[in-house]
């Protein structure tokens, strides 16, 4: 009994405790805090809107449904999770991708050419859009390196850039672009380009977008959880991003760890691309800003407190919220509303940091008190 | 650490408990006849199509005490328009409007499963659902003869006086077509009887709303192609038409609902001359009735168009009545209009796989898509 | 009767985590004397004074002011109470003017009382609460007054960037005098300093007591506490050890009671003939990357086996860039580094390292450790990638571990854990025990070593002279950098005086005086150098 007292104490000061508790603190406050939103524009419905928040999937009273949509929130996590480990691969190498959106429509084009239009193998596909964003992704790193340009700011310069070459590119291809809908053709399940649904849509009551994206987006996970942990790679990497200068002194090649950097990350943004076009759920369309993806990526890397295993839950978190906040318009809130809602919660979640100094101190405080109350006891 | 979590802890229960038992006391299904409507491109409030069928519905339910909701798909998707039917269903709703070509695949998507669920389409026709797919007992469509109501708004146009004139679509879905070479139609027959030379610039934006890049374009059709009048004819995107119109003094024609007081409104008084309208708040309120006291039910495609020349108001397609604003083509002329057209002294065609064939006297400059 | 106190802190206790940092200290300031705190780093001074200043909160114990108690929760009680505090890093905004600074937070508004009677009152309440409209003017008198009353001459209108650190502690000083502060705390303030400055610093010092202040001065460097304090208060490891009269005491009293032992202070050097030639620098001439100036002016020099070759000087006048440009952080324009015979002057930074340079770096949060990164990771930062950390790119973590725990056992680190814990939450001392031992390890040719005592205690530096001695001893050729004359003295063979990017003078420690070496480094005094010596095989 005691050891498992003593188990659970120890794990309570493990930093990494602190981050997932600090984590929960912050999803919670940005729920309560979306609640108060919702009860401000109407009180009547806003318990069953927040139901319908939380609940997303759960909501419908359809088996069927529950299951389909389950599947259908876990299918959009997986870019979210792809796009997070992106901003948190060059997060740790001491860079900010901001440039994610821009990596993101890169894969597309590659995506579209090859997936729909010449109907590759969706392993191809998939290799080639992730070594093309990776490849658009080092335009920033090389500036970086070699004309100390801010990432952050190329970065967002060829967002606009990929964003403009991705609409011009795709619009002007007949058998890519459906011009009836003014987006590109989606990559049906009969598709050579569609990845496999290895029998997970049968779990998922038919849901096709569910499959073998799945399983990669774990496996990568688990590659850029290692690459952190136990490479060389990792440890040059997780150097440079914390201190420059001492990687300088170690003799640590700065140039070759931001090409490094911004190649995993563009590659993880690629893979976005990726996992939301070949599974057949969404196209291009003709769109006037970067994908939000990649900003939404910045929000669940933050909540997922950096950690490669961390995003898995934060995607998924921000996923559930906003799929499930995008069914309350029919209960007198209008979609803008779910989307503010939705965002007050996603950005009150990156509060991570402050929250967790804040819980610092009150710890420190407690121990304190521990102590003086010990010492007059033994008085 | 540990009062930190037990805090946590305490605050999440509770929280979650107070929002699920009010949430879940206020889900009820009930037994009474519902109607929802699935939006498709653009909000209900889009002074156009979408906005018609709300309009229609909301008002039909309110008349007659029936609870009516709308459900706006979170992302323009396939997958989140046969979403938001199915929340529909799931809560409970027993007829469904769906307005737009972009619903036919997500309809053939989900009516086969749900039988008891009937679906209201509208402008939905065979090539917007999955091919091969045959309609089920439990939907029907409704589709407009929109050539005829471009036919007469290119028509009226020409005979009012107007010789340079543009077409501006929306995405080339067949609907937005058969507006456009009904109003080429139009125009053409008028330029005959008056034996001038026309010129017509046609082009589709892409989308179906306006921003600064479709504002560019047609404000160079007025400045550069001396165009005197634009038919902006796709959804919200008027918006961009009305406001070149405005800065260069031109005019315009509305489609799909009487658009000139919004315009009168929002922009300037008189810009939109009239409208190529299409009856869908009509359509909307009489098969809800139809269906609703008569238990009416006409499954499969239909076509809408004239039924009266003598009360042009009672018919699917037809320009406003109430706002008329054309002096030298009369409400008069209107009438006679529809009457050959009716009786077939004048044909016009919904074909919409070749260009309309036009006489010498008119031009038509082809331009393709914006975007 | 009863002694009168500037500031009493009675039984002052405070406790991180499991570390007891202050331990029932007391601290009695009488009025108008200079009280000297000394004690090893991590004794706690530092703590104790930032309760002082409110930074911190005490867990136990009571301040009085005068005889009465008050309560300090934040700076801006003890503010109030006029004790002002020169922080060991100022606190000073680097593109404000002097004055700006030294007015910040304190400003003098503007006063209209040209305006008829209503509009004064009211203009002069709104710039109070609204405006705030510095009186610019005013506060340069006011200035003045205090700069002129205590000697104490900077330019106000340069910035804070462009002026020394010498100068810039000037200014904290008047910010203190500014706010008319009369009790007042230096955390150690001489370490920037060099030997001039530290004299002058001592004069302002003896000017502010005769004009009544008290003054509370951190520092571990003996004759500077002996010179110029009343009383002395040791602390060690958070325990109040004395508090003793300066006059009835000597330093080597205090230094004992300061480490809990006896201490040697200069270490005994054995008799070491120097061997054959490992570093050869010839004509090296390095440009700053902006100014595209001349920083270091053609050098040659060289470091043979078994002996210390030190560059000496004041702070920046070259030794820190010839260092980067050895180890090749920074870019050379002309001359020729070998290493061993072998020319390494166009090698990168890794190949140098692997040619045979240990290099225990000047700013060891800068360069020398990766805060974040635990003892272990630190301990292989510079080599990691040898076959016996990595293999096929995944690291060795067994290995790491074996290694990391042997230089913790060999150097003595000590952390509040094992070798996970992470390196931020050590002492200057331990961290510098950790590059020490990382560079020492690597058992190069080369040693470099740019002042590795730099902040550290009596105790310490005598562990890190002894184990530079030693090297020495085991035939190693040893570069050093250092600022402080003892250091100097003490360690080398040769010392080479730099001066605005030359060596200006090549002088052997037992020929030379502490005044001498003072006017080469001023450049009062000057020699054409060639500092290669080669080995008379007689």
């Amino acid at each position: 009994m005691n050891k498992i007292k003593m188990f659970f104490s120890s794990l309570l000061k493990k930093d990494a405790t602190k981050t997932v508790i600090t984590s929960l603190w912050c999803a919670l406050i940005g729920l309560i805090l979306g609640f108060i939103i919702l009860l401000f524009i109407n009180a009547k419905e806003a318990a069953y809107g927040m139901t319908s928040v939380l609940g997303n999937y759960l909501i419908f009273t359809n088996p069927q449904d529950r299951l389909n949509y389950f599947g259908q929130t876990l299918a959009k996590t997986a870019p979210l999770i792809a796009m997070s480990l992106s901003i948190l691969v060059s997060y740790k190498a001491g860079l900010f991708n901001l440039g994610a959106s821009g990596q993101y429509s890169i894969a597309v084009i590659v995506i579209s050419f090859l997936g729909i239009g010449l109907n590759w193998p969706w392993w191809i596909v998939m290799i080639l859009a992730m070594i093309s964003a990776s490849v658009f992704a080092m335009i920033s790193g090389a500036l970086k390196a070699y004309f100390n340009v801010n990432e952050v700011i190329s970065g967002i310069m060829l967002n606009w850039i990929a964003l403009y070459l991705t609409n011009g590119i795709l619009s002007n291809s007949t058998n890519v672009w459906d011009s009836a809908h003014s987006e590109t053709y989606t990559i049906s399940n009969s598709s050579n380009a569609f990845i496999p649904s290895i029998g997970l849509d049968k779990v998922f009551a038919g849901n096709a977008i569910v499959g073998l994206g799945m399983v990669l987006i774990l496996i990568v996970v688990a590659i850029i959880f290692i690459l952190f942990k136990k490479t060389t790679i990792g440890y040059e990497l997780k150097a440079t991003g914390l201190n420059g200068d001492a990687a300088d002194y170690a003799g640590i090649n700065k140039i070759k760890n931001i090409f490094i950097a911004t190649g995993i990350s563009g590659a993880l943004a690629g893979l976005a691309a990726v996992l939301s076009l070949q599974n057949g759920f969404t196209a291009w369309k003709l769109v006037s800003t970067p994908p939000e993806i990649g900003f939404q990526g910045i929000s669940s890397a933050f909540l997922g407190g950096l950690h490669p295993i961390g995003v898995i839950f934060s995607s998924y978190f921000i996923v559930h919220i906003t799929e499930g906040g995008s069914m309350i318009t029919d209960l007198g809130f209008s979609p803008e509303v779910a989307s503010i809602m939705t965002s007050v919660i996603i950005y009150l979640s990156g509060f991570v940091v402050f929250v967790k100094e804040v819980m610092h101190k009150h710890e420190i405080k407690n121990e304190l008190n521990k102590l003086t109350r010990e010492k007059e006891n033994k008085v | 650490m540990k009062r930190i979590l037990i805090a946590l802890f305490g605050t999440a229960i509770l929280f979650f408990t107070l929002v699920f038992t009010f949430g879940t006391l206020s889900i009820k299904k009930g037994e009474e006849f519902k109607v929802a409507m699935v939006t498709d491109f653009s909000d209900v409030n889009d002074a156009s199509f979408n906005q018609a069928c709300y309009e229609g519905g909301k008002e039909w339910c309110k008349a007659n005490g029936i609870k009516f909701n709308y459900y706006k798909p979170s992302s323009i998707s396939l997958a989140e328009r046969i979403k938001s039917i199915n929340l529909a269903i799931d809560r409970g709703y027993d007829v469904i409007l769906c307005p737009g070509f972009a619903l036919g695949e997500a309809v053939a998507e989900v009516a086969p499963k749900h039988p008891d669920v009937k679906f209201i389409g509208l402008d939905i026709t065979k090539d917007d659902f999955p091919p091969n797919f045959t309609l089920t007992d439990n939907i029907t469509v409704y589709n407009y003869r929109e050539d005829i109501a471009g036919y007469i708004a290119g028509y009226g146009a020409v005979k009012e006086g107007f010789t340079k004139l543009s077409y501006l679509g929306g995405m080339p879905s067949a609907s937005v077509i058969r507006f456009g070479y009904g109003y080429v139609q139009g125009i053409d027959a008028a330029a005959q009887e008056l034996a001038t030379n026309v010129e017509i610039q046609y082009v589709y934006g892409g989308q179906f709303f306006g921003d600064s890049e479709i504002y560019k374009y047609v404000d160079n059709l007025y400045k550069v192609n001396k165009t005197e009048i634009v038919f902006a004819c796709g959804g919200s995107i008027y918006t961009s038409v009305a406001l070149a119109a405005k800065e260069n003094n031109g005019y315009m024609i509305g489609v799909d609902s009487d658009q000139a007081p919004i315009i009168d409104r929002d922009y300037e008084e008189g810009i939109c001359i009239t409208s190529a309208m299409k009856g869908i708040k009509q359509t909307v309120i009489d098969k809800l009735d139809d269906y609703y006291y008569k238990g009416k039910w006409e499954k499969d495609i239909n076509y809408l168009g004239l039924v009266s020349s003598e009360e042009p108001e009672h018919n699917y397609v037809q320009l406003p009545l109430a706002t008329w604003r054309m002096k030298n083509f009369t409400i008069e002329d209107y009438k006679i209009l529809l009457k050959e057209i009716m009786d077939g002294t004048k044909t016009v065609s919904s074909e919409i796989q070749d260009y309309p064939v036009v006489s010498e006297y008119t031009k038509v400059n082809y331009r393709g898509s914006i975007k | 009767m009863k002694e009168v106190y500037a500031i009493e802190m009675l039984g002052i206790t405070k406790k991180f985590g499991n570390i007891l940092a202050n331990d029932h200290i007391d601290i009695r300031l009488k009025k108008g004397h200079i009280l000297a705190l000394c004690g090893e780093n991590g004794a706690g001074k530092s703590t104790i004074m930032s309760i002082l200043f409110g930074l911190i909160e005490p867990d136990e114990g009571v301040i009085k002011k005068e005889g009465k108690v008050v309560n300090i929760t934040n700076p801006n009680d003890a503010t109030r109470l006029n004790i002002g505090m020169v922080h060991q890093h100022f606190k000073l905004v680097d593109t404000f003017t002097v004055l700006q600074n030294i007015i910040l937070g304190d400003e003098t508004l503007k006063e209209f009382s040209d305006n008829p009677n209503f509009f004064k009152k009211t203009f002069n309440y709104l710039n109070k609460h609204l405006f705030k409209i510095v009186d610019y003017k005013k506060a340069r008198e006011e200035v003045n007054k205090i700069i002129n009353q205590y000697d104490l001459q900077v330019d106000l209108d340069q910035k804070i960037e462009d002026i020394s650190v010498e100068t810039q502690q000037k200014v904290e000083i008047i910010k203190m005098l500014y706010r008319q502060n009369d009790i007042l705390i230096f955390d150690e303030p001489t370490a920037v300093l060099t030997e001039q400055e530290i004299q002058d610093f001592l004069q302002v010092l003896r000017n502010l007591k005769k004009e009544g202040k008290s003054i509370i001065f951190i520092s571990h460097k003996l004759n500077e506490v002996f010179d110029v304090s009343d009383e002395i208060t040791v602390i060690r490891k958070g325990q109040y050890i004395d508090t003793l009269k300066t006059s009835e005491t000597t330093k080597e009293d205090i230094s004992a009671l300061m480490v809990g032992r006896k201490v040697n202070e200069s270490a005994i050097k054995a008799q070491i003939q120097p061997e054959e030639e490992v570093l050869r620098v010839e004509h090296l001439t390095m440009l700053d990357p902006i100014s595209k100036k001349k920083v270091v002016n053609d050098i040659s020099f060289n470091v043979r086996k078994g002996e210390i070759v030190t560059l000496a000087g004041i702070d920046g006048n070259g030794q820190q860039e010839v260092i980067y440009g050895i180890t090749g952080i920074k870019k050379i324009q002309s001359g020729n580094i070998t290493l061993g015979g072998k020319d390494i002057s166009t090698l990168s930074i890794r190949e140098k390292i692997k040619s045979g340079i240990s290099h225990i770096p000047e700013d060891r949060h800068k360069h020398g450790l990766v805060l974040d990164y635990s003892i272990y990771e630190n301990s292989v930062l510079d080599r990691y990638y040898e076959n016996q950390f990595s293999k096929y790119l995944f690291l060795n973590d067994k290995s790491i571990k074996q290694y990391g725990d042997a230089l913790i056992e060999k150097y003595d680190v000590r952390s509040s854990g094992d070798g996970h814990t992470i390196v931020r939450g050590l002492s200057g001392g331990n961290q510098q025990k950790i590059i020490i031992g990382r560079e020492i390890e690597r058992n190069q040719d080369l040693l470099i070593a740019v002042q590795p005592t730099r902040g550290l205690d009596i105790g310490a530096i005598e562990g890190i002279h002894n184990l530079l001695l030693k090297q020495r001893e085991n035939r190693k050729a040893i570069l050093l950098v250092s600022l402080e004359l003892d250091q100097v003295l003490e360690l080398s063979d040769r010392i080479l005086v730099m001066y605005e990017g030359e060596i200006v003078g090549e002088l052997l420690p037992q020929e030379v005086s502490k005044e001498k070496l003072g006017l080469y480094m001023s450049g009062a005094k000057k020699d054409k150098v060639n500092a290669i010596k080669e080995n008379k095989h007689e």
